[in-house]
């Protein structure tokens, strides 16, 4: 079976620097796998660069075989590559129920069922289906930010550090939806710095430091790792 | 003097509705595209001009003459919005919001000048939109030509606020404006819904400039006191505010008319200004508020 | 002998032919006026009315012009002035309508000694001792005057109300109208100032109907005049008005049905459109075939300071200075009327009052009312 995600060799750059050596991954639809590392480590730039916000500057990106690797921003978010980037940054004046509607897809009825569905999958949104984004909690920005980038039944789904600012009790639905994502088929890559719930949700975690992968594996054997805590300090 | 109330409240709805009208596009780009378009005002100028343009191609006895030629001129100023879009937003989209105001202050002027050089500097009278002559409501007199520009004003201020709110399209003209990366990210073809926002808000110009040239005539030097009053009215209603917008504007009617019968046209004026800086200090936001917070 | 005659008639032959060639010589007077900005319509009338007399000088004269943009600030003026003389050394310049453009010009035209032609309203600029400024329009103190006498004396207004725009124009009208007024033992019973910008006047004829005003007297520019008599006629008003010169300019006619105009006169030098002797109906023929308007006071006011350029030099002036002297020092019979320096350069002192009859956009000249200020 072809994998669902597949970077090869791919380098990143941020304005004229390489910010991520080359690097190999391979992602199956319903696998979560975990990016950890120092702040600066290149997580962000990972991340960016599969949405299509920054450039690849050498290697290939496959999603199901199919090279995207020159596809723009938009050109990755029709092929179902969803971006939910760090800060969440959601449309400020629009409500929750208008922020779903512009990101989902098809008519108007198969746009309500995929409304009712996200209300489901968070339940904690439905009660404020006309609240603009800049009145919702940190925590129901998270999930509003989460359904907004899944509504329209990704292939991928990049997850960009999405405990940011979050209080512990939240954090629970949180990463119950991460879970949720893969058991529906998605593939999802998740940059996080709350090593704890990442490497509980994610079957395979690797960690960055100065744009290079230093750990790669199962996520319990990289739990009990004894360089796991310097290699996440970037030594 | 209180048998002039009803003359003075109808031209104040008549007056209002026309600056309403003129700041329509304006709200339009600003919620559409986030941009602060200075030439709107000159872009209604020109709509006056282009109506009295295609109104000289009609037979002296052209019946509906305003309702004729505006499609015309809606089409004509919609070409001239995307122009502008090109010239004066594009290239500056990822520059401080500041540069926009600078190219299109500069658009402005290029216009004005044009017209003045190219067409003429005499104030120019444009076709009524359904008819001349009055009808007599109330003790007042009101022109037909008022009478239509009150039911255009509304017409379009009801479908912009409609649009934005209630239609999918709008929603996504928005999200476009309020953060174009994330809209592109969600698969929304931000180029085209920009491109599409200057293109209506140019329509909206001239629709506004035609309605306009015929009741108050127009001038080249017009642009630059539309766009103040455009301006000061979107302040007073809330930034992004259609309603408020509109608001605003017959806010200010209101103290060209009815304050300035009262007292005079300089005690109005000061009044307004104080007015509105009285409401800045109680309500930075506007009446309404905003149309979006920024804490997201 | 024969050797001498041949000496003799050569030496006659270059002598004619030099004489001939000096005479031929081309004098240069630049046009600096606003053609764009807020002045644009008057500044067009000016250009168009230099111009024509520029391209039809009488026999034996030969002419080269350029005109520049004078926009809206005195240091563009300032700019084109200094650029003209350098290049150019003209006899003559033909200077904006703007005041204070022309405040800014004078002293620099006058420490190179060369003669301002203009048709500006504004009355410093002959007072400041600046010998070079010539101005072929009459000043506020003459058409004010005319104004303010038709309406009280024609009209028997006893209880005007003055309209008047916040603008230098407007309120130096104003002015000179209340004086006026006061002479002739009336006060106004109510005075407006408007901003050019106010599209809406209902209120101010109101508040004149308020006051029991009998007439208006306007003074204010050409779209302003046009809405306030629309309005008033909208109204039902019923008040006899006596309006400024923009009044009396086609355009600002066309912007109203002839049925608007009917009792509306207006103060002005000149209406080349309503005036029936054959040369001033030759003039604005021309004018429209050429320039595809209908020439008005200033056009026309422009045209004859020109022309009595052009008949300096046809008399012999060839220098700034001698042409100076020449319109400091001779009387012209223009097309508008006879122009004489009163000693500062006010060369006009003549006005006329036309009248609307409510079926033509072309009034008529129902009075005039010469040397009002006493130069003859």
């Amino acid at each position: 079976m072809t994998p669902r995600l597949v970077l090869d060799g791919v380098s990143v750059a941020r304005s004229d620097t390489v910010v991520v050596e080359p690097l190999s991954l391979s992602m199956d639809a319903g696998e979560v796998v975990a990016l950890l590392g120092a702040n600066g480590a290149g997580k962000s730039s990972l991340i960016e660069a599969v949405a299509g916000h920054l450039p690849i500057v050498a290697g290939t990106l496959r999603l199901d075989g199919r090279d995207v690797t020159a596809g723009s921003l938009q050109a990755r978010a029709r092929a179902g590559i969803a971006w939910c980037p760090e800060g969440r940054r959601l449309f400020p004046g629009l409500t929750v129920e208008e922020t779903l509607d512009v990101a989902a897809t098809g008519n108007r009825r198969v746009r309500a069922e995929a409304i009712e569905r996200m209300f489901a999958l968070f339940p904690a949104l439905a009660a404020h289906r006309k609240t603009p984004a800049w009145q919702l909690s940190g925590g129901q920005q998270q999930m509003l930010a989460i359904a907004r980038a899944v509504i329209a039944a990704p292939r991928v789904v990049l997850l960009d550090e999405p405990s940011l600012g979050l209080a512990p009790a939240v954090l629970d639905s949180v990463f119950d939806a991460v879970r949720r994502l893969a058991e529906d088929g998605a593939a999802v890559l998740l940059a996080e710095q709350n090593v704890a719930r990442a490497l509980a949700v994610a079957g395979r975690t690797l960690v960055l430091a100065r744009g290079r992968v230093i750990l790669e594996g199962p996520s319990e054997r990289i739990a009990v790792d004894p360089t796991l805590p310097g290699a996440l300090l970037g030594v | 003097m209180i048998e002039a109330i009803p003359q003075l409240l109808v031209n104040a709805l008549a007056l209002g509705s026309t600056y309403a009208l003129a700041a329509l596009g304006f709200v339009l780009v600003i919620n559409a595209v986030g941009a602060v378009n200075f030439a709107h005002g000159e872009l209604v100028m020109l709509g006056g001009f282009v109506a009295v343009g295609l109104a000289a191609t009609l037979p002296e006895t052209a019946v509906l003459p305003g309702l004729i030629v505006l499609p015309g001129v809606m089409l004509a100023l919609a070409a001239v919005g995307l122009v502008l879009a090109l010239i004066g937003y594009a290239p500056l989209r990822r520059a401080p919001p500041v540069s926009v105001f600078i190219s299109t202050i500069a658009i402005g002027l290029i216009i004005q000048h044009a017209v003045t050089a190219g067409i003429g500097p005499e104030p120019r009278v444009g076709p009524p939109l359904i008819g001349t002559g009055s009808v007599e409501l109330f003790g007042a007199v009101i022109a037909r030509q008022q009478l239509a520009t009150i039911a255009v004003a509304g017409l379009l201020l009801v479908a912009v606020h409609a649009l934005l709110k209630h239609t999918r399209f709008g929603r996504r003209l928005r999200a476009a404006a309020q953060d174009p990366v994330m809209a592109r990210a969600i698969g929304i073809p931000v180029v085209l819904t920009t491109a599409a926002s200057f293109a209506m808000a140019g329509a909206l110009a001239g629709a506004a400039g035609l309605m306009l040239s015929n009741q108050y005539f127009v001038a080249p030097t017009d642009g630059a006191v539309l766009m103040l009053k455009a301006y000061v009215a979107t302040v007073i209603g809330g930034w992004g505010r259609v309603w408020g917008a509109a608001l605003g504007a017959f806010a200010i009617a209101a103290f060209e008319t009815v304050v300035a019968a009262s007292v005079s046209y300089l005690v109005a004026e000061v009044l307004l200004y104080v007015g509105v800086l009285a409401l800045l200090m109680l309500r930075p936001r506007g009446l309404f508020g905003e149309a979006e917070g920024r804490r997201a | 002998m024969s050797r001498l005659f041949h000496t003799l008639v050569a030496a006659l032959v270059v002598m004619v032919t030099a004489m001939a060639a000096r005479a031929a010589e081309p004098v240069s007077i630049p046009v600096l006026v606003p053609i764009t900005g807020f002045l644009a319509l008057e500044g067009t009338a000016q250009r168009n009315g230099a111009v024509l007399a520029l391209d039809t000088p009488p026999a034996g004269v030969s002419v080269t012009y350029e005109v520049s943009d004078t926009a809206t600030s005195p240091e563009v003026a300032v700019t084109a002035l200094r650029r003209a003389l350098d290049r150019f050394d003209p006899v003559a310049i033909a200077a904006p309508i703007f005041g204070t453009q022309m405040l800014a010009m004078a002293p620099i035209a006058n420490r190179a000694g060369v003669p301002l032609i203009t048709v500006s309203g504004t009355a410093k600029i002959t007072e400041l001792g600046h010998d070079v400024v010539f101005r072929f329009f009459p000043t506020d103190a003459v058409v004010k005057v005319a104004q303010a006498r038709y309406a009280v004396r024609e009209l028997g207004v006893k209880r005007p109300a003055i309209l008047y725009q916040t603008t230098a124009y407007g309120q130096s009208g104003h002015g000179h109208l209340v004086r006026t007024l006061a002479e002739l033992g009336i006060a106004p019973v109510l005075e407006e100032a408007i901003d050019p910008g106010i599209k809406d006047l209902l209120p101010a004829l109101e508040r004149a109907r308020a006051a029991g005003a009998d007439g208006l007297l306007l003074q204010l520019h050409s779209g302003p005049t046009a809405l306030a008599v629309r309005q008033a006629h909208g109204l039902g008003l019923g008040l006899p008005i006596v309006a400024g010169s923009a009044m009396h300019q086609p355009s600002t006619a066309a912007l109203l049905d002839p049925a608007a105009l009917k009792g509306v006169c207006a103060e002005t030098a000149s209406a080349p459109i309503a005036d029936a002797r054959p040369a001033v109906k030759a003039f604005a023929v021309a004018f429209e075939a050429r320039f595809g308007t209908k020439p008005d006071a200033f056009a026309l006011g422009q045209y004859d300071g020109v022309r009595m350029v052009l008949a300096a030099v046809a008399g012999g002036a060839r220098t700034a200075g001698a042409v100076r002297d020449w319109l400091a020092a001779n009387r012209y019979e223009g097309l508008a009327m006879s122009y004489v320096s009163d000693g500062t350069g006010n060369m006009a002192h003549d006005a006329i009052i036309v009248c609307y009859d409510g079926n033509s956009r072309v009034p008529r000249i129902v009075k005039r009312y010469d040397a009002v200020d006493g130069i003859r």
